[in-house]
């Protein structure tokens, strides 16, 4: 609908081609019909919606007090965000079009600097969450789920899930063996700072070393996080160079395959990964400064998380860098139809290379990370059903949208914490919020716009792809 | 006659020609897709190539771009065997694109998640080489090709006329706007030659009018052309030459009105029967070649046009079973 009525415009002032391109007036046409719809919404009537909202907020705050929260101010807030949302969504989908379009209208001009003054906010935000307990009085589940390892957790989550949407949702090759390459980061790491070595010196019998000569931090172990990248880079190509020729399916298995391989071999190969047993005493990051040390992983994680963090924000940019750059067009233009890509001049092999090397080494540092903070690992924390974890919060949040992989991994990571108190029951809860998901909105909760196309119309498109092989070598 | 109208080739730099098909047979497994073809495509003209379904054409051209290669023979593109850069390595498709061959698709494929001007921009970045860091970090030289790719892509929309879709996901343009999106997308790749795989099929007569136009333009940009096309007034009007196929084999090649009376090809669209009877058929009125497409509209000859023009409808070109061209008036 809204198509058509942009289309009438442009025929009207549309006189003759000049270099001034189409859609850019289209956007000026818009901005001047923006008045016109800005009367639409003012028709709908405000004042009764407010008054509702606002006794409805204060009402559902007092029931959630009595209920359930321990702060009344809190309960109020929260009713009231409850009501305001369900008026605001009932408005945004009654007039989903136009009001869509007025955001984008507003968001399009200033783009340049609310984009990423947003996104700083966010991180802020997101840095201060640990704080949130000691200011304000909240219930024990936000407690849960803002201590320091749970937001380590979801943050180093967040990170891998970021690399695999760049493999999955960008340039469409279902990589089912991602845990591999957080297997690699963290044995890297393991091994780099000498804790497999000490780990293999305390199991022998009799033990060669004593708890004396337990690995130290030292400032150069920093370097562990490249190295670790440069690994997992050079692990992916390994692989990816003879199975991206590979489709679909068949990719998939090959994936699998690779996890399950890194998994048996450090499983296996005691005399550097100590086999089964794993490795411990990986040393925490200590940064020494003039007048003080800060140590990782003292008391509380959140140093951990606050680092984590950090790396996310750096991933967040670079991959966005990315999706909109040349690089980021071939991905796509791989998932959608190959052959048509390499006809185009997409050096499709390279291409796919590259989203897999930028995935394992997203997963190679956020395995260092997480080998840091955990101290210890063995090969049974890297096993097929964190790979699918990790799958799970692409789908979830989305595939293909930045946004959307954070989101799905805050939700994958919390939603079993928060319902920890009923630990019998959240991996049903958890099993049943994907169905769910699924059956309601399968393009995931912040879907990419293109994904949002391709599902809204459930158009079949680029049939006959898989009738070609690819001549390449 | 036909041949005043056309377009005058563009000046060529050389006599020779830019495509040189020399004795290629494809055969999968036991199919013989193509037998010993020899063609030559001359810089600045438009090559028609025609035949029923199942003639080998879009075989042909996935050789052309090393979709596979070819199971004997070769083609130089400028001299150069485009198939093999070094020896005993293939060039890849994307390297042929690179080196300036761009091509459509019968069945359109265009990145139908991706709007119009996206996709043209992907034909753009073929000419470009950022990597993986300079994209990251938003180097000169990104901001200057994404600059290039995205003022070169709304040049061709407006080339190609359908710059008011730019930002329309391609999967949602009309059929004939999307093969004007595929043609932009193929020119983005800075082609010396362009192949188009039935441009025409599935248009109206008025979209057939504008496509003409539009090829016409693009030769006019100095751009070789060879297209395959079952519409034999939009191929006949424009092509300088045309070639034959029929079974994998190259039957006739000539200029347009020559072909159009080659006994040969008239046998191998209609069978030989009607062929004789066909002689007398009257073309059938114009039905709608639009102004664009003006003086250098053609109607053509009377063998080949006659039943086009009763059938009404492209499909009519697919080769027909034995027992319905008897019956044919």
């Amino acid at each position: 609908m809204s198509t058509r009525e942009r289309d009438d415009v442009m025929v009207d002032d549309m006189p003759e081609l000049s270099r001034t391109m189409a859609w850019r007036r289209r956007r000026q046409a818009a901005s001047e019909s923006v008045h016109r719809r800005w009367a639409a919404l003012r028709t709908l009537k405000l004042a009764p919606a407010t008054i509702v909202a606002v006794v409805g907020g204060v009402v559902t705050g007092i029931v959630l007090y009595e209920a359930w929260l321990t702060s009344l101010s809190l309960s109020i807030v929260i009713g009231l965000a409850i009501w305001v949302w369900v008026f605001l969504g009932v408005r945004l989908h009654t007039h989903y079009e136009t009001a869509s379009q007025e955001v984008r209208t507003w968001s399009q001009p200033r783009r340049k600097w609310l984009f990423p003054l947003s996104g700083l906010v966010l991180a802020v935000a997101a840095g201060l969450l640990p704080f949130i307990t000691t200011w304000f009085h909240l219930p024990p589940w936000v407690e849960l789920a803002t201590n320091g390892a749970v937001l380590f957790k979801v943050a180093y989550f967040a990170l891998f899930a970021l690399g695999l949407n760049v493999v999955v949702g960008f340039a469409g090759l279902l990589d089912l063996g991602y845990v591999a390459f957080w297997a690699i980061g963290a044995y890297t790491a393991a091994i780099m700072t000498g804790a497999a070595k000490f780990s293999l010196g305390l199991n022998a019998s009799p033990p060669t070393v004593t708890f004396l000569d337990k690995p130290q931090w030292a400032a150069w172990m920093w370097l562990i996080i490249p190295a670790a990248l440069v690994v997992a880079v050079i692990a992916g190509v390994l692989l990816g160079s003879p199975t991206l020729r590979l489709r679909g399916d068949y990719l998939a298995i090959v994936t699998l395959g690779f996890g399950e391989i890194v998994r048996i071999t450090a499983n296996n190969l005691d005399s550097i990964t100590v086999g089964p047993r794993g490795i411990s005493s990986i040393p925490h990051p200590v940064i020494t400064l003039p007048n003080h040390t800060i140590v990782f992983g003292t008391l509380t994680d959140d140093k951990y998380y606050w680092l984590a963090l950090t790396f996310v924000v750096i991933w967040v940019v670079a991959i966005h860098m990315l999706d909109n750059s040349r690089i980021g067009r071939a991905w796509v233009a791989v998932r959608e139809d190959e052959v048509a890509a390499a006809a185009m001049g997409v050096p499709v092999v390279r291409m796919k290379l590259t989203a897999f090397a930028i995935g394992a080494c997203t997963a190679g540092v956020g395995g260092v990370l997480f080998a840091w903070e955990i101290n210890s690992i063995a090969p049974n924390q890297f096993t097929l059903i964190q790979s699918i974890l990790i799958l799970a919060m692409v789908v979830i949040g989305g595939m293909g949208s930045i946004p959307g992989a954070i989101v799905g991994a805050i939700i994958v990571t919390l939603v079993p914490e928060v319902f920890r108190g009923i630990t019998p029951y959240r991996y049903l809860i958890f099993g049943a919020a994907l169905i769910l998901m699924m059956i309601f909105r399968p393009q995931g909760l912040i879907p990419s716009r293109r994904r949002k196309a391709e599902l809204r119309k459930g158009a079949p498109h680029s049939e006959g792809s898989e009738l070609y092989e690819l001549s390449e070598e | 006659m036909m041949a005043e109208e056309r377009t005058e080739p563009a000046a060529t730099d050389d006599g020779s020609p830019l495509l040189r098909i020399g004795g290629v047979s494809k055969h999968f497994g036991g199919l013989q897709a193509l037998k010993d073809i020899d063609l030559d495509v001359d810089r600045g003209t438009i090559v028609g190539l025609i035949g029923p379904n199942g003639a080998g054409k879009t075989t042909l051209f996935n050789l052309i771009t090393g979709i596979f290669p070819p199971s004997e023979g070769a083609i130089l593109f400028e001299g150069d065997d485009i198939l093999h850069r070094r020896r005993h390595r293939r060039r890849r498709p994307f390297e042929i694109t690179r080196a300036g061959i761009g091509r459509t698709f019968q069945n359109i494929r265009l990145f139908a998640e991706m709007t119009s001007i996206e996709n043209v921009i992907v034909g753009a970045d073929a000419h470009h080489d950022q990597n993986v860091f300079q994209a990251i970090l938003r180097t000169p030289k990104q901001r200057r090709e994404d600059r290039d790719g995205q003022d070169r892509a709304e040049q061709l929309l407006e080339f190609a006329g359908i710059h008011r879709y730019a930002n329309e996901l391609a999967g949602n343009l009309s059929y004939g706007d999307q093969r004007r999106v595929e043609i932009a997308r193929a020119l983005a790749t800075n082609p010396k030659l362009l192949l188009l795989d039935e441009p025409a099929a599935g248009m109206n007569p008025t979209e057939k009018g504008t496509l003409t136009a539009l090829i016409r333009k693009i030769q006019d940009e100095g751009i070789t052309i060879l297209i395959i096309e079952h519409d034999m007034r939009v191929v006949m009007g424009i092509s300088h030459k045309v070639a034959v196929l029929d079974y994998g084999e190259k039957i006739a090649e000539g200029e347009p009105s020559v072909i159009q009376r080659d006994p040969r090809v008239v046998e191998a669209y209609l069978g030989r029967q009607n062929a004789e009877e066909d002689g007398e058929g009257e073309p059938a009125a114009d039905d709608g070649a639009p102004p664009a497409d003006g003086p250098t509209s053609v109607t053509a000859e009377p063998a080949v046009t006659a039943s086009a023009e009763e059938a009404r409808d492209d499909a009519q070109w697919r080769r027909p079973p034995a027992g319905e061209v008897e019956e044919a008036p």
